[in-house]
């Protein structure tokens, strides 16, 4: 440790985060050793800026919304048409690109959703103990205990399809998986001594959840979070790929290999596309999370 | 077989870290002989633990030797393949940990886990796995030779049911299986209390006077490095400043660290001169009592119904502005005391009288308020801050939680409270991982003070630090409750210290007070056996002691 010297002018921003930054650069040095976690980072960023920038990225937008070409329906992949086309003559690029930020969309509200619920409920349940517990991880058990996509699945055949039910349904049944996770890790945090230090001091449980129990849990849901990115986005596309997500022609990645089923395999590169973009970008949030367990395991930390 | 056991020469190991190499081990030479006793001492993060690991080919991860080598028995080890690490790791070179509880596997029994050292030995010797029978007579007669009681029992035990003490002594029966020519202890003793501390250290004496062992052991405790070694070296940051024999280096130390490292150590045969002092300061002003327990109990009940109970009908009082003591080893009802004092924990029976208000029946809003006046410092600094939070964060929590104070004002608090423990002003941006123990302990403390309490619990805030570092923070808590007006409970299974600093002391045993009294009477004149015992086996591992006892046969 540098020897401390009395300063009489004031810290500049870089000497008072002096430690904060050296954690950030030990995080980003640690992960960019890892080949996996570089992979997935480059195909995170590669489908966020498809889902920023696709409407000027895609070749021919209006292929989106519903144009149609019949002249030039299911051509192979050409300089024109570098996914080739669908039956309605619509570009596959175009559409795939466009299809980056509904399937992102979808991901962020579900895990986004779940981890709203599951979060706090995770954290009263694991703090509180008691029958508050019991009934918050009963509930939670049962909602476990039917799998997921059934219960999605009843969910929009009694909501009827479309997008927004779609997401509704899964949300509803991505939440307990946060409060299985947050309820271990509180119950391991709320016996550090620092809890019983802010509770001799006076502290309110509010306060407690809020400024010691939850940032310490904080580095597993950042992890949940990512690899779940992917999960949700191939369930959203599952939905879909069934006929219950998003509806033709809205560019949905699940929806259109539905539709491109009937095409394979004469008509591969209709199909191929659209289910390499799901690949990819499941893949891509799945190794990022990998990675980022890796650089936010404890054991890692006194480096 | 003339030349020495172990020999390192100019030994030096690297640690890469992210911001580069850390020279942990520099130009390290010793030579261990046969029948020698060596003791290493040094505080916490002076590498003395890397040195015997490195010794027994389980150096940390990333290390590098940059030069040097260790030559055991005339081989040279410092590159040796893992294979050839079997046969002499537990079977020439074996080693007792620190804490006995995490390197017993708690799913085998004891005889099991011993039994499976010997076959694994016997195994690597090539000499083919003997019968059950035979290693559990050999088992057996193991831990009877750790003077462990009905040994045929034992072996069916598990690590649960036996006490600190046995098993740490089961591990050196497990260390002993191979009939080592080495053996290295790594602090064997810290985790225990001090009556069992005494039996240890005589055990590893006898054992080493019978098997005619060569033992390295390591240890912050200078006491307890004198009862065992003859000879001794005292490391600090990497580097080996002064070796020679123990007699000579306690009675006239040359380097200035082993100077200052002696002069730190509590004695518990001398009346603190400071002590003598402070109470006519500390005294005068307002007679009275701060704090008061009647009758208080606690019983736990056990998930199979039984009832433990952790303390039971304790009275006490302590007077404003004094040093009250607590004493009693671990399992005594000391930490489960103080908790109830503060209402961290609710106590089954009895009443707490705090500045004249019985706070035993006080609930929601107006215990909160109440806990601004009484303040506890930890046993661990190291989990008592929340790593995610800033040394400003942590210190000025309390003044948020408790007070209206602005942002801007908190902030100057903060500055001011590190000023009054003594740390500059710009640790408030720091992290706690990125401070040293003594560091941390001084933030715990300027939290505790930071709403002006009357009353400080202070439960082992001394113990979980190096030795040097106690001896500051000690002064620095006398200096403290002079400034600021201060009544303190202190609690500690250290009668060294305690004898340095508590004005009236009570001592507990099994959730009751045997003996209480003025801190000087109590060990002058102890009238309860348990208090002679405890001071007696205090003694042993004293300094002053030691000196005489070994200085005495050359």
């Amino acid at each position: 440790m540098t020897t401390p010297v009395e300063l009489s002018r004031p810290l500049t921003f870089r000497e008072r985060h002096e430690s904060k930054i050296r954690q950030w650069r030990l995080y980003a040095h640690m992960f960019g050793k890892s080949f996996s976690s570089m992979l997935g980072l480059g195909l995170v960023v590669i489908f966020l800026l498809l889902a920023a920038f696709g409407p000027w990225l895609a070749p021919y937008p209006e292929d989106t919304v519903g144009a149609f070409n019949m002249a030039n329906k299911l051509m192979g992949p050409s300089a024109a048409h570098w996914f080739g086309t669908d039956e309605m003559g619509s570009d596959i690029l175009s559409r795939v690109i466009i299809g980056a930020r509904t399937s992102l969309w979808i991901g962020l509200i579900i895990t986004g959703v779940g981890a709203i619920i599951g979060v706090p409920l995770g954290i009263i349940a694991g703090y509180r103990g008691g029958w508050v517990r019991a009934v918050i991880m009963r509930i939670t058990e049962l909602f476990l205990a039917v799998p997921g996509l059934a219960l999605a699945l009843a969910i929009v055949a009694a909501l009827g399809p479309g997008i927004t039910n779609c997401v509704l349904a899964l949300s509803l049944v991505w939440w307990p998986g946060y409060v299985r996770l947050v309820e271990a890790k509180t119950l391991s945090v709320k016996e550090e001594l620092f809890v019983e230090s802010a509770r001799s001091i006076g502290a309110k449980t509010p306060w407690i959840l809020w400024h010691h129990i939850l940032p310490n849990c904080m580095s597993p849901i950042i992890v949940k979070m990512s690899m779940d990115m992917g999960m949700a986005i191939l369930s959203a596309a599952s939905l879909g790929f069934i006929g219950l997500g998003a509806q033709p022609p809205a560019p949905e990645w699940g929806a259109m290999i539905s539709v491109a089923r009937t095409y394979m395999p004469d008509w591969w590169w209709y199909s191929l596309f659209p289910g390499a973009a799901i690949f990819l970008t499941v893949l891509g949030f799945n190794l990022l999370g990998d990675g980022l367990r890796d650089i936010l395991d404890p054991r890692s930390r006194d480096r | 077989m003339t030349g020495p056991l172990l020999d390192i020469q100019n030994y030096r190991l690297d640690i890469g870290t992210f911001d580069g190499p850390v020279h942990v081990l520099k130009d390290i030479n010793l030579t261990v002989n046969r029948g020698d006793t060596l003791g290493i001492v040094g505080e916490s993060g002076s590498g003395k633990t890397v040195l015997v690991r490195s010794v027994l080919g389980i150096g940390p991860k990333a290390s590098k030797v940059v030069e040097g080598t260790i030559a055991f028995d005339g081989q040279d080890i410092t590159a040796l393949p893992e294979k050839d690490w079997t046969k002499i790791r537990g079977i020439r070179i074996s080693m007792i940990f620190q804490d006995p509880m995490t390197y017993l596997n708690p799913l085998f029994t004891v005889g099991q886990q011993i039994s499976d050292v010997i076959a694994a030995h016997e195994k690597a010797s090539g000499y083919g796995v003997s019968l059950k029978v035979t290693r559990r007579a050999r088992t057996e007669e193991l831990l009877d030779q750790v003077g462990l009681p009905n040994p045929a029992m034992l072996f069916d035990q598990y690590p649960h049911q036996l006490s600190g003490g046995m098993r740490q002594r089961v591990l050196i029966a497990m260390a002993l299986s191979g009939k080592p020519d080495l053996l290295i202890a790594d602090e064997p003793t810290t985790a225990l209390d001090v009556t069992v501390q005494a039996q240890v250290l005589d055990l590893i004496n006898s054992l080493v006077e019978k098997l005619n062992l060569t033992v390295i052991m390591i240890s912050h405790d200078i006491g307890a490095i004198a009862t065992i070694a003859k000879r001794c070296a005292v490391m600090y940051k990497g580097e080996i400043v002064e070796q020679g024999l123990t007699a000579d280096i306690l009675s006239a130390p040359k380097h200035e660290y082993t100077r200052r490292l002696l002069a730190a150590v509590p004695d518990i045969d001398t009346a603190a001169a400071k002590v003598a002092a402070e109470p006519a300061v500390g005294a005068s002003p307002k007679p009275g009592v701060l704090l008061e327990a009647i009758g208080l109990r606690k019983v736990y009940r056990s998930q199979s119904g039984t009832e433990v109970t952790a303390v039971d009908s304790i009275n006490l009082s302590v007077a404003t502005g004094e040093i009250f003591g607590v004493v009693g080893e671990s399992g005594s009802g000391k930490s489960t005391l103080a908790r109830m004092l503060l209402r961290l924990i609710e106590p089954t029976s009895g009443d707490i009288i705090f500045d004249g208000k019985n706070i035993s029946g006080l609930t929601g809003e107006p215990l909160r308020l109440m806990r601004r006046h009484m303040q506890f410092v930890f046993q661990n600094p190291h989990s008592a801050l929340n790593g995610r939070h800033t040394i400003g964060d942590a210190i000025g929590e309390p003044l948020r939680i408790q007070t209206n104070m602005s942002r801007r004002d908190i902030e100057a608090r903060v500055e001011a409270l590190l000023d009054i423990v003594q740390l500059p002003k710009m640790f408030k941006y720091r992290y706690p991982h990125e401070l040293s123990g003594g560091q941390k302990q001084r933030i715990c403390i300027a939290r505790a003070i930071a709403l002006n309490p009357h009353l400080l619990i202070l439960d082992e805030p001394t113990s979980a630090l190096d030795i040097s570092v106690q001896a500051q923070v000690l002064d620095f808590l006398q200096e403290l409750r002079a400034e600021l007006d201060l009544t303190y409970v202190f609690i500690s299974h250290n009668l060294a210290v305690i004898r340095q600093i508590c004005d009236r002391t009570i001592v507990m045993k099994r959730g009751v007070i045997v003996e209480q009294g003025e801190t000087e009477r109590l060990f002058l004149s102890p009238q309860h056996e348990y208090t002679k015992a405890l001071i007696e086996s205090g003694r042993k591992t004293s300094r002053a002691a030691n000196l005489s006892a070994s200085a005495g046969p050359q």
